[in-house]
């Protein structure tokens, strides 16, 4: 009753083959790949920490233990270059672009947070959530220069790489803060502000649902983010949390570079008229151009006002720090077709800002502050980080504290 | 899910062998392969496991009840209803929007009033004609006598929706896999053959197809298109498509033998074909095999006389266009080999191109199926006429690919690519040997491929949580 089916010509070859010699090839192969896998999740899992994701919220990362007596620091030291001549390939290309970063001790709190063990969770009246800009490159961070201002406790709730809603949502679910801050500050950099983003994860309805929780707070604390574990979710999140990706990425940049005189897609270097040598990132300059006011701006404010509106019911304030990229400070350093695309971006911060103060958010736009002080002279990027320097920190923290102080004192 | 994706091989596949070959008792193998490929389906989309699932109930009963049927009256009574069913599903989810543009069109067209029939935008479900045409084979034969009807739901769930070639085929037929299904031996040399072939059409897929598809994207998005450009890129269309094709074939197979099971071969050096009829034996063998048995043959073969065997050779592969595709392009893909088939029966052994040495016999088929890949790869009519007029030099010369940079990879990889088709032998040709210099070339080549489908997929590391 069976067909006849063809066999491979291999497989009549491995059948021949002596049995303990063909089955030590298998062996061989399977193992190789096996550890290839296990390699790959065990780097997943400890170095890039993949599982804060979605882990139950609320409670302090396991490795830095439980309360205060288990916080620590991080010692970064000096160095030469930063995250983009990371990207780049061979030390010489990345030397006319790297600068110096002194040593940073970076204080963990209990929940691995950037704060003093001292910060107690009671005592802030100003809550910061966001991502890198909150954590970045500087001896201080912006919650650090805040508190030094207003002689107020600022609470820095942002962690690299969690993107613009991740640290809301921890907050928001976790209930810690007995009594919460007066204010808490919402940081959204301006690669974020797209609709697609906002649509794609059901931004509202996902704090919507947060909120709704956070009613009860004992069991919002035990929640698992099953959205970071939604198919399309983890398709993007395996592949960006892989060390082997990341291991053919910088491979790939070198072959680049090195056979082609290519320059890797997602670096571009560039000389500004007024301060040199600077390096952009391609994702940015990717994304940014697709962004405008009319399209992206209403999701956004929609969403932003509903988030607002629900943290004004637990006697709340959001404040919004709009942080612009160093794309759009640096503009004209790049090549002209690069700068038209970018254009626009201003007119979206604008419009957001718009439409967030005429819903009674306070908003602080750093767009057209950065751009004054840059026509001044004053550099606010690093050369070799998508991120701020000392400067850029300083003036963004002023900035803030301007919208800040009315609310708190 | 993609075979060559993170989810595949960093999760999935570890997780089906440890659970198949050592968490699991044996009784629980087909029910844990069904499982698997359901997660596998689902992973696109949760919701098209429910169609899975619906495909594969009505056919089960169907075949039971087919098998259980004393009158003949009854099992055609239980064959149409699992036949109508099946190509229902198929035809609302695949031919919905296009059978309702085609009448819209039509009607706007006598000068009717513009509306007309609602489109759904109905999002194709992946592999939907393939498992559909495997479960269809199994109430056919059933009712035929050639098959038995499966020993259970879970083991008839299993054969519909095994992973391995769930959303690409190859096509098998439940007479087929129905021994398999029933008692398997799963031993190193299937596992050592497996490997192989798997890699080795993961390199396919990876490092050829991939490579050269950017040439081809880029000439058929070309407004306006020379005659090198418009030569060159369909070129590496058509060695896109079949390395593309045949490396997931061979993946397919290659998993099937690490599960114990023993596929069908797909692809057998379709471009050495000498005609258009050798052609369809080589390429898409279990489509071309199934659109004989179950269409061809039922029409009436060549049973009829000559013109009755024109006639079917024309609908048969009509019909086979329309199965690749919701678009009138693949239906004149369809009609365009039906045509040279038919022309081809018609001129018999003294054919014009019999004459000819082999070599020029094979160059002239290979142009004929260059052609028709116009029809399949256009998106639209017009993308039909434009490749066109760049294939006859209306434009000119024109501008190819770029040479420069990386875009010599996708050159060297499309040169690669012609000197397997035409000068080596392929994977199921070759006398693979377990040795270490094939450990060590798959195991290079599997991390090559690896590397290079993350590197195409992962964001740069900056934002790596994002």
């Amino acid at each position: 009753m069976n067909d006849h089916i063809p066999q491979p010509d291999l497989r009549t070859e491995f059948e021949s083959a002596r049995p303990r010699w063909l089955r030590g090839w298998v062996s061989i192969l399977l193992t190789a790949w096996l550890l290839m896998v296990a390699g790959d999740w065990v780097a997943r899992l400890r170095l890039f920490r993949w599982q804060d994701q979605w882990l139950p919220t609320g409670r302090p990362a396991t490795s830095v233990g439980t309360g205060a007596a288990a916080a620590r620091s991080q010692l970064i030291p000096a160095q030469t270059g930063a995250g983009l001549t990371q990207m780049l390939p061979g030390s010489s290309l990345a030397a006319r672009y790297a600068e110096f970063h002194p040593e940073i001790v970076l204080p963990f709190d209990a929940w691995g947070y950037v704060n003093s063990s001292a910060m107690a969770t009671g005592m802030c009246s100003v809550l910061m959530v966001g991502d890198s800009f909150m954590v970045s490159l500087g001896t201080q961070t912006v919650a650090q220069v805040v508190a030094d201002i207003g002689h107020i406790g600022v609470y820095n709730h942002a962690r690299r790489g969690s993107g613009p809603f991740l640290e809301l949502r921890r907050f928001l679910a976790a209930d810690r803060f007995d009594p919460p801050p007066r204010v808490v500050v919402w940081n959204l950099t301006a690669r974020e502000l797209g609709a697609p983003l906002f649509q794609r994860q059901a931004v509202q309805a996902w704090f919507d649902r947060t909120l709704a929780v956070d009613a009860q707070p004992s069991a919002a604390a035990s929640r698992i983010l099953w959205d970071h574990l939604a198919p399309a979710v983890l398709r993007n999140a395996w592949p960006n949390t892989s060390l082997t990706a990341y291991a053919a990425r910088q491979a790939w940049r070198h072959i680049e570079w090195q056979v082609f005189r290519e320059w890797p897609s997602d670096v571009l270097g560039a000389d500004d008229p007024q301060f040199g040598p600077m390096l952009f990132y391609g994702e940015n300059l990717r994304v940014l151009p697709l962004l405008t006011p009319e399209a992206d701006a209403p999701p956004i404010v929609q969403t932003v006002a509903s988030v607002a509106e629900g943290l004004r019911d637990r006697g709340i304030t959001l404040v919004v720090l709009l942080v612009p990229e160093k794309e759009q400070i640096h503009a004209r350093a790049l090549p002209l077709e690069q700068q038209q695309a970018l254009a626009r971006g201003p007119e979206l911060l604008a419009a957001i800002t718009a439409g967030l103060t005429s819903n009674g958010i306070p908003t602080v736009n750093l767009l057209p502050v950065f751009e004054a002080a840059t026509a001044r002279g004053q550099r606010l990027y690093w050369r070799d980080d998508t991120h701020w320097n000392d400067a850029g920190i300083r003036l963004a923290a002023e900035e803030l504290w301007r919208e800040v102080e009315p609310l708190v004192k | 899910m993609l075979f060559n994706s993170y989810e595949f091989i960093f999760l999935l596949l570890p997780a089906v062998l440890a659970g198949y070959y050592l968490l699991l008792p044996r009784r629980w193998r087909h029910g844990w392969l069904a499982l698997a490929s359901y997660v596998f389906y689902g992973w696109w989309d949760y919701r098209f496991c429910g169609l899975l699932l619906l495909t594969t109930t009505i056919d089960y009963i169907a075949g039971g009840r087919i098998a259980a049927a004393r009158a003949p009256a009854s099992k055609k009574r239980w064959l149409t209803v699992a036949v109508s069913a099946d190509l229902a599903i198929l035809g609302f989810f695949k031919y919905y929007d296009l059978g309702a543009e085609t009448v819209n069109a039509l009607t706007q067209w006598l000068g009717a009033a513009s509306g007309g029939v609602p489109l759904l935008h109905l999002v194709l479900p992946v592999g939907i004609s393939f498992y559909t045409f495997q479960a269809m084979s199994y109430t056919i034969d059933i009712y035929r006598g050639q098959a038995r009807p499966a020993r259970s739901f879970i083991d008839f769930a299993c054969y519909v929706s095994l992973f391995p070639q769930l959303v690409a085929g190859p096509i098998v037929r439940y007479r087929e896999l129905d021994n398999q299904l029933r008692q398997r031996s799963h031993t190193w040399a299937k596992a050592g053959a497996g490997i192989t072939l798997f890699v080795l059409g993961l390199s396919k897929k990876v490092l050829l197809a991939d490579a050269v598809a950017p040439m081809a994207d880029w000439g058929f998005s070309q407004a306006v298109l020379g005659w090198a450009g418009a030569w060159s890129s369909l070129l590496a269309y058509t060695v896109q498509i079949y390395f593309d094709f045949s490396g997931y074939s061979d993946m397919a197979v290659g998993l099937g033998l690490l599960l114990g099971f023993q596929f069908p071969q797909n692809f057998n050096s379709p471009y050495k074909s000498l005609s258009i009829t050798d052609f369809w034996r080589r390429w898409h063998i279990s489509l071309s095999s199934w659109l004989r048995d179950y269409l061809y043959v039922p029409l009436g073969g060549n049973r009829k006389g000559p013109v009755r065997t024109y006639i079917n050779l024309f609908l048969t592969m009509l019909l086979g266009g329309l199965w690749h595709g919701a678009s009138w392009t693949f239906v004149l893909w369809g009609a365009y080999h039906g045509t040279l088939l038919a022309l081809e029966r018609m001129g018999g052994k003294r054919g014009f191109v019999w004459r000819f040495p082999a070599p020029v016999q094979r160059v002239f088929t290979f142009v004929l199926v260059m052609v028709g890949w116009v029809l399949f790869r256009s998106p639209t009519l017009a993308g039909v006429v434009r490749m066109a007029k760049g294939l006859v030099g209306v434009n000119g010369w024109g501008a190819t690919y770029p040479l420069s940079g990386t875009g010599a990879l996708n050159w060297t990889a499309l040169i690669i690519c012609l000197g397997m088709v035409f000068a080596a032998r392929n994977t199921w040709e070759i006398r693979w040997r377990p040795s270490i210099w094939l450990a060590t070339v798959l195991l290079a080549l599997f991390v090559l491929c690896v590397a290079t489908f993350l590197v195409n997929t992962s964001s740069p590391f900056l934002y790596f949580q994002f």
